[in-house]
């Protein structure tokens, strides 16, 4: 039974349920819309995303009934063949071997949030040095060069040739410049 | 008309003019080049510069600043896989491939060529067939351009992987996004969940970099890792050979056409007008699996058109005072500064500024080709620079871009949400430049799809029974469908011819 489920549960299948679950919400964020923005006679604002998710919603559907995971998985079966397969992350143990993967992906994070508190001479600097290193750079220090040196060029350039006003963030009370 | 253009062209053509077009598309390109400051955000810098010269020379310098950032969106689409601009999102798909084959420098000439050779019949055709086509243009209700943007966005059939269906889904993935923000109808804040930094919208380039920029990080990280990314091969030539530029003079002829035509209607002209041609070429070519890999067509076609509609977005702008797009746009700002409102009689009240107007955008489009061949040389070697270095760079410079856009700490989440989406849909068949092409025309569409509905009172079959609309909707129909029946047709055959041999 349980095998049962996880073959009928592919990969695909999931998408297209996560999509289904993102549709449901969506259209209802669009029928909740306060009433006094319809007009009587009028396509109010929740028509096109109505027929929006509906059409999202029926291509979903079709995902959910064919799949198309049979063609596939043989094709995937032939990738790893060749040594080229790109799916070898969705097991746990590789998962976690993949720990660079998710270290990058919680530093990006960190950038977007942080870059207007911490501001941008330093999130920036953090991030080129740490993604320089985590895409293979040996040398620490070349890391840390590049990454303090393009900060403050970037920061000059931007700020002083473009006029595009950076936030300076904690740097704010030290320099004022 | 060809004495008044050859007018127009003494006008435009002064030294110290050509030296103001020559500079202006410099600085275009190299801002342009910044990922995710595109053409409206480099004028925009520029602006202050232009207010002290002469009308025609401040004229000229904008249409050469355009120019020059269209060029450095492409650059990027071409080099880091990130569209600079929507109207080079296109050029992502084939003309990255070919800078990771190590064919940056025909890529990027071939789109300097295309644009060329596109600027110089959009000229000829505005100024011979202008007057009867802006008529023809002037019968786009709101009907026709609700069918126009869908026909536009069937043509992501062809940009789709293995799946048609996720296709489809991201477009309409990208047109969900464009109903984020106030509806322009009736004023309602939509899935905005009560952030003011919503109510603007989404911007392209919020997700475009997003989508684009951060995916292409990530997955650069993996191929690393894994070394799949092989090193870029050294180029023997940066510059293109003729016989590939024959070879794509085809595809360069075939979007200036579509780019001008699509270009008149105001609107995502170029955007529109780039996706159908990419489309179209690879419908038309003998070897379409060859598109996606690399292929110098995938690129010069859609360049050719999104520099062709600027052309053809002058006739709306002339002739009945509305900006076709961002370049119009601009040009209507500088005639707002000479005091001079666009409309109908402009033709008659100021012959001299609309040629000098066109003559000046041709020596903005002629001044790209002239700067093309030194900036080639040095566009390509971005290329060599390690990815480990480039990558993260390229991905502050976008952060920035993002951020810049209106200085909203929004912007950055949802390029972070964006990020994740797209590498997810990245690693698993849901093509991205779909996303992009719904979010565009997305806010179009729907007010096209509600005017129009409110002219019939309702009654949706007003998009069936205006003739050009038919045309158009059957039109997205038989795009949609036929790839799917020729490859049933072609299998039907396959088996057919298998069960005569085997009886035979």
């Amino acid at each position: 039974m349980k095998t049962k489920l996880k073959r009928l549960l592919t990969r695909t299948r999931i998408e297209a349920l996560v999509v289904l679950l993102g549709v449901g919400g969506y259209i209802w964020g669009g029928l909740s819309l306060p009433p006094y923005y319809h007009v009587p006679g009028v396509p109010g604002p929740s028509v096109f995303p109505l027929i929006l998710g509906c059409v999202m919603g029926g291509l979903a559907l079709w995902l959910l009934i064919y799949p198309g995971e049979e063609k596939r998985r043989k094709e995937k079966e032939e990738d790893k063949d060749k040594g080229t397969s790109g799916e070898g992350y969705w097991s746990w143990k590789q998962l976690l071997s993949n720990w660079r993967f998710f270290l990058m992906w919680g530093l990006l994070i960190a950038y977007v949030f942080l870059l207007p508190v911490l501001g941008f001479p330093i999130s920036s600097a953090l991030l080129l040095a740490a993604f320089i290193l985590l895409l293979g750079e040996r040398h620490w220090y070349v890391a840390v060069a590049i990454a303090v040196v393009f900060t403050l060029g970037i920061y000059l350039i931007f700020t002083r040739g473009l006029q595009i006003h950076l936030p300076l963030g904690v740097l704010e009370g030290i320099f004022r410049w | 008309m060809l004495d008044q253009l050859l007018y127009g062209f003494s006008v435009a053509f002064t030294p110290f003019n050509i030296l103001i077009a020559f500079l202006g598309c410099l600085i275009g390109t190299i801002i342009g080049v910044l990922p995710g400051l595109g053409p409206t955000g480099t004028i925009a810098i520029l602006l202050p510069l232009v207010f002290s010269m002469p009308a025609s020379s401040a004229l000229i310098m904008l249409a050469a600043v355009y120019y020059g950032a269209m060029y450095g969106g492409s650059t990027t689409s071409i080099l880091v896989n990130i569209p600079g601009e929507s109207a080079s999102v296109v050029t992502t798909i084939d003309g990255h491939k070919m800078a990771l084959q190590g064919r940056a420098g025909p890529a990027l000439a071939i789109s300097a060529i295309g644009s060329f050779i596109a600027g110089t019949f959009s000229v000829i055709i505005l100024t011979f067939i202008g007057a009867p086509v802006a008529k023809f243009a002037l019968r786009f209700g709101p009907a026709e351009f609700f069918s126009l943007m869908v026909f536009g966005l069937s043509t992501v059939a062809s940009l789709a992987g293995k799946s048609v269906v996720k296709a489809i889904m991201s477009t309409v993935l990208g047109l969900m996004m464009a109903t984020v923000g106030i509806d322009l109808v009736s004023g309602a804040p939509r899935y905005t969940f009560g952030n003011p930094f919503l109510l603007d919208g989404i911007d392209f380039i919020v997700v475009a970099i997003g989508m684009f920029a951060i995916s292409e990080v990530i997955v650069t990280a993996e191929e690393l890792r894994t070394g799949a990314r092989r090193q870029i091969i050294k180029a023997k030539r940066i510059w293109i050979s003729f016989r590939e530029f024959i070879y794509s003079l085809g595809a360069i002829l075939r979007g200036t056409v579509i780019g001008f035509f699509v270009g008149i209607l105001p609107g995502s002209g170029a955007t529109l007008a780039s996706f159908l041609s990419y489309d179209i070429e690879k419908r038309v070519a003998k070897h379409p699996e060859r598109f996606g890999q690399g292929e110098i067509r995938g690129v010069a076609a859609p360049e050719s058109a999104n520099n062709a509609a600027s052309g053809g977005a002058l006739l709306p702008l002339l002739t009945l005072g509305i900006p076709g797009g961002g370049a119009t746009a601009v040009m209507l700002g500088a005639f707002m500064m000479l005091g001079i409102t666009p409309g109908p009689l402009l033709f008659q009240k100021h012959p001299d500024l609309v040629w000098g107007l066109i003559a000046s955008m041709y020596l903005g489009n002629l001044m790209l080709l002239v700067l093309n061949w030194p900036l080639v040389n040095l566009f390509a070697r971005i290329m060599y620079i390690p990815a480990r270095y480039l990558m993260p760079i390229v991905l502050v410079i976008s952060t920035i871009g993002v951020w810049s856009l209106s200085y909203s700490p929004m912007d950055l989440v949802v390029m972070g949400v964006c990020g994740v989406l797209g590498y997810y849909m990245r690693k698993h068949d849901y093509p991205l430049a779909p996303v992009l092409l719904g979010l565009i025309l997305g806010g179009r569409m729907e007010q096209a799809f509600r005017q129009a509905l409110i002219i019939s009172h309702g009654s949706p079959m007003i998009f069936l029974q205006k003739p050009i609309s038919a045309v158009l909707l059957a039109g997205a129909l038989i795009f949609l469908l036929l790839p799917y029946l020729l490859e049933r047709w072609r299998r039907f055959r396959l088996a057919r011819e298998a069960a005569l041999k085997e009886e035979a």
